[in-house]
């Protein structure tokens, strides 16, 4: 194995991508620098029928990939972090909706998959026929919302790895099926983040403006240690290491969003699509909640401490000892 | 529900959880070695030709 063979490997899949893509009429294109790559590739959704790759996008991003040190016939074999080229299929699944597979065209072909609960549930109850309004990636009105409720509580991890592995399947033809089968040729999946929200649906724009604007102005406070460590219960004593800082960013939402964060994690507010507050544990090591990262199971005991993330944040935020210096005064029928 | 919703609820007109973004990584296991991989590797280059 030498450096012109792994290259060689990468130049195949890059040959094999074009004529796939060709097949399936989908454009390979250079995501734009400084646009968000979901507004990107929107339009190319419009008419995304399923199980259809929409666009392809190729970007230079770091991997761990395989690379031979030498010459002629004496190579040494390591692993490294490089920036190479990397193939991201925006496609829309037949269970998941939209969606997005990353690709490494250099070996070991790690990948990365994107997928978003919200789209999920949209599939779900289209084909029970729940009348439903979701101009992004939230769900303002639902004819059913126990129901709603109760399928977001339904997905399983197999739901995640028939998805995962039926489109690393075909997106990584390097091996056979007897080789996939015998010799565990196949992706294994791992959490690499995973979010959870609560969401707050308001009847009014002006109500929810209103209660966002005095919950930010009477919590500027909420990253303190002792407060953060009454979000995650737990001490944050010198022997913390992690990120600990809350900052009050601009994403381009209608209102700012206040951001906490905490060791591999973080959790955040925010007002989504003028109607919605959405508050969002994010974690990007399930290990801290010590569960492991495989994709055997759901990690239930994560989402039941995420869940709580939100609700103490929630809480805390709105609590009357959090705002001494405003009347705690949020009803805002 | 927690005591935020309680205080709003006369505002609120639909309240749920759900899992937002899920980001997973995938590794196949049997190369994260190189002296695992030099075997399996001449077969790989010509699979996509």
């Amino acid at each position: 194995m030498s450096k012109p063979f792994l290259k060689d490997i990468a130049r195949q899949y890059d040959y094999w991508v074009i004529a796939r893509a060709r097949d399936w009429g989908a454009p390979i294109v250079q995501p734009p620098a400084g646009r968000r790559r979901d507004d990107f590739v929107e339009p190319y959704f419009r008419r995304a029928e399923v199980d259809q790759v929409v666009v392809i996008l190729k970007a230079r991003e770091p991997a761990r990939i395989l690379i031979a040190i030498g010459k002629q016939d004496r190579w040494h074999l390591e692993y490294a972090r490089r920036w190479v080229n990397q193939y991201n299929f925006y496609l829309c699944d037949r269970d998941w909706g939209r969606m997005c597979v990353r690709v490494c065209p250099y070996f070991p072909f790690s990948a990365r998959l994107c997928l978003n609960q919200h789209h999920w549930l949209a599939r779900r109850m289209g084909a029970e026929d729940i009348a439903f309004r979701q101009p992004g990636n939230l769900f303002l009105t639902c004819g059913d919302p126990a129901r709603l409720q109760a399928l977001a509580d339904s997905v399983t991890a197999r739901d995640l790895e028939r998805c995962g592995q039926k489109w690393l399947r075909t997106l990584t033809p390097f091996f056979t099926p007897s080789e996939r089968r015998q010799a565990a040729c196949c992706h294994r999946l791992f959490f690499a983040q995973v979010e959870y929200c609560d969401n707050l649906i308001f009847q009014r724009r002006a109500a929810l403006d209103r209660l966002s604007g005095r919950l930010l102005d009477a919590n500027r406070t909420v990253g303190q240690p002792t407060k953060l460590a009454m979000i995650y219960g737990r001490k944050v004593t010198r022997r913390y290491r992690g990120k600990l800082e809350t900052v009050i960013e601009d994403l381009k939402l209608p209102n700012p969003v206040i951001r906490s964060y905490d060791r591999d994690g973080s959790i955040k507010q925010y007002v989504r699509d003028h109607l919605g507050l959405r508050t969002e544990a994010t974690s990007n090591n399930v290990a801290d909640f010590r569960v492991p990262k495989g994709l055997q199971a759901l990690p239930q005991s994560a989402v039941r401490s995420m869940r709580e993330l939100n609700t103490q944040h929630s809480q805390l935020m709105t609590s009357p000892t959090q705002t001494t210096s405003t009347e705690f005064s949020f009803r805002t029928a | 529900m927690n005591a935020f919703y309680e205080h709003h609820q006369d505002s609120i007109r639909l309240a749920y959880r759900c899992f937002d973004r899920i980001l997973l990584n995938g590794l196949i296991q049997p190369f994260q070695q190189p002296e695992r991989v030099v075997g399996s590797s001449t077969r790989i280059g010509t699979r996509t030709q």
